[in-house]
């Protein structure tokens, strides 16, 4: 079974002083939307991407995906999670980075994008990728917004769907999660 | 997970600033594809439920998972 690396990279990162994000599948569950995840993602500055990757394969990962926005990782076996890093400006990552909220995984604290921001980056994800995996971004978005109890309506809320997202997927939403 | 009352009040910060952020193209990434048995799969669920127990869901998704059907034996 892959067994989630996140406790031994957070201790290195802090010890390194290296700042970890945490988005996708476990920002996801961290915002109360349990589901199965089987890799770890990470969010970090362009400047940060050499010292992450040294953390990484410290770790005996290797790099199995390298462009300029993004590195993917293999782990050194098959007892141990995955890991993606995805790249943004240090801009952006401040602004994530300063609405970030802390929670405990493994004992350890961690730093998880704010829903808010997760929501963009999901909306982002479904109207960019072209694989089967949009399927899972906009089930995670309708149960996000379904078990936050976020309120459509909000103009800002509307304004980051439509921006990240499109209007088409702003009511797509807004059909999917319609109160009974 | 226990923090979710304070995640949630973090959104009226975010809502702020979402629709300035700027994400680059993250196209060209492959998924990572695992295979586990069962055995391991229902271990697996275990352990995800014990470190993110789910959220009290809204009153007609918590009806969604009843099951209307009644079983006669």
């Amino acid at each position: 079974m892959a067994k989630c690396p996140i406790r031994e990279i957070a201790i290195k990162a802090s010890r390194d002083q290296i700042p970890l994000l945490l988005i996708g599948g476990y920002a996801v569950l961290a915002h109360g939307y349990v589901r199965a995840t089987d890799d770890l993602d990470l969010i970090a500055s362009h400047g940060q991407r050499e010292r992450w990757s040294k953390l990484l394969v410290g770790f005996g990962m290797t790099i199995k995906n390298d462009a300029a926005t993004f590195l993917q990782f293999d782990p050194p076996d098959k007892s141990s999670m995955a890991v993606d890093l995805m790249f943004v400006s240090e801009e952006v990552f401040v602004k994530l980075e300063q609405n970030a909220v802390e929670t405990e995984i493994e004992g350890v604290r961690v730093r998880v994008v704010a829903l808010l921001h997760l929501i963009a980056l999901k909306c982002h994800a479904f109207e960019h990728s072209k694989s089967i995996r949009r399927l899972k971004d906009i089930d995670d978005l309708i149960q996000l917004i379904l078990i936050n109890k976020l309120n459509l309506n909000d103009p800002e809320l509307r304004a980051t769907i439509v921006k990240h997202g499109s209007l088409e997927t702003y009511e797509k939403l807004r059909h999917a999660c319609v109160e009974d | 997970m226990k923090n979710y009352d304070m995640l949630a009040s973090k959104i009226e910060n975010v809502l702020h600033d979402s629709a300035d952020l700027e994400f680059p193209d993250w196209n060209g990434m492959r998924p990572h594809r695992s295979r586990m048995t069962f055995e391991e799969a229902v271990r697996w669920n275990d352990e995800m439920l014990s470190q993110f127990p789910a959220k009290n869901k809204p009153p007609h998704l918590e009806a969604e998972r009843r099951c209307d059907t009644e079983f006669i034996l």
